[in-house]
């Protein structure tokens, strides 16, 4: 009798091992990304379009091979960034001080995700932040040494800057969804 | 021996699979709060938006099968906001303007939004979007004198709808309600508002 109950109790664990084990299973092969995410498969190679590559980009739910196969979620909201150049001179006035306010992300455009997941998948927003920066900051003052146009705080400079801004940025998978002059004031 | 050992199984294996899977069901059961949407993200083929929303009342996220998460849709990016247009670094005028956001209310629209602003905070998207806003309007003026701004004010809302409407519809975003003075800078003593007036239909196209 006792070892009958013995025998209950072993089976009934075994059972309930099995049944964590199926929820642990599911939960380990089918990868889900929340809306703002994509997710990157890598591990073998893939055929997306015309090119294999060593990743695929899904933004739905994905089966995944355990050991095979590795998942990451790449993050496709907006960063904000802000840039300041400072000793601006053109045709008018003195020096001055130039702020931008730029919302970028990385592109879900499926020709340009690839450059941004071999440049930016695992890194920290902050780096997407200061390679962003660095391209306006570039491309602003290479803007200015060519003076096309006489004030910073024209128009037509933030706009110029934002068709450059945007061919730079799209080499890298990254999409300038929005860039304005915040501030423009003389140097101190 | 065995018998006992086959059924223990058996009824050990269907016990937890049934309270593990009704906990997880109930888990995927989410109420909406007031001034949420929540998106999921969804199986199947194709080319359609693995996205779609729940805008109010309760919700069964499918444990497993999707994946929720809910987003602010009241966005009022502070009660007023002022830019100052400047001309090489020199102040001409100071722009106010006070302007409710909404993001749009169809899917593809809302699908915009959750991809520019997921996962941050109500407080933090309204600061962004104010931002946004401030630099559209700051570009826009900037084309125009205090006079013309006096003058015609129908232009100025007309550049506003293009340039900060386009901006905003990228965003997944409409602006709602909308209030716009413009002054001189600095503000000489005894001066009334330049200019005061309601831009009407100053919204995405």
């Amino acid at each position: 009798m006792e070892s009958n109950i013995l025998y209950w109790i072993i089976g009934g664990t075994a059972g309930a091992a099995l049944a964590a084990f199926e929820v642990l299973l599911i939960r380990t092969l089918i990868r889900v990304p929340p809306p703002h995410k994509l997710l990157v498969v890598s591990g073998r190679q893939y055929r997306q379009g015309k090119k294999t590559r060593g990743f695929a980009v899904f933004g739905r739910p994905r089966f995944v091979m355990p050991v095979v196969e590795r998942v990451d979620e790449l993050d496709t909201t907006c960063v904000p960034c802000t840039v300041e150049v400072h000793d601006v001179r053109l045709e008018d006035g003195g020096p001055v001080t130039a702020r931008w306010f730029s919302l970028v992300r990385i592109s879900r455009d499926p020709e340009l995700i690839p450059e941004a997941v071999e440049r930016f998948l695992g890194c920290p927003a902050d780096e997407v932040r200061q390679v962003v920066r660095e391209t306006i900051e570039q491309e602003a003052r290479t803007l200015i040494a060519k003076r096309e146009c006489r004030r910073v705080d024209e128009g037509m400079f933030t706009g110029l800057l934002g068709v450059n801004v945007e061919l730079s940025l799209k080499k890298l998978g990254l999409e300038l969804t929005h860039l304005s002059l915040e501030h423009c004031g003389k140097e101190v | 021996m065995e018998m006992a050992l086959v059924i223990g199984f058996a009824i050990g294996f269907a016990v937890c699979s049934t309270l593990l899977w009704v906990g997880f069901l109930l888990a995927g059961i989410v109420r909406i709060p007031d001034g949420h949407v929540m998106g999921l993200t969804r199986g199947g083929q194709g080319d359609g938006s693995p996205m779609t929303f729940v805008r109010s009342g309760t919700s069964l996220v499918m444990p497993f099968f999707q994946r929720g998460a809910l987003y602010p849709v009241t966005i009022s990016p502070g009660a007023r906001r002022e830019v100052t247009i400047t001309r090489n670094g020199v102040a001409l005028m100071v722009c106010g303007f006070e302007v409710e956001i909404l993001p749009e209310q169809d899917d593809e629209g809302l699908a915009r939004y959750v991809v520019a602003f997921g996962g941050r905070k109500a407080g933090e998207i309204e600061d962004l979007v104010g931002r946004v806003v401030e630099g559209g309007a700051r570009h826009v003026l900037e084309a125009f004198s205090l006079e013309a701004v006096s003058d015609h004010p129908e232009k100025v809302v007309e550049h506003l709808q293009e340039h900060v409407g386009d901006d905003l519809k990228k965003l997944g975003l409409r602006i709602e309600a909308r209030r716009l003075t413009v002054r001189p800078a600095p503000r000489k003593a005894g001066s009334r508002e330049a200019s005061e007036f309601s831009l009407d239909g100053f919204r995405a196209v």
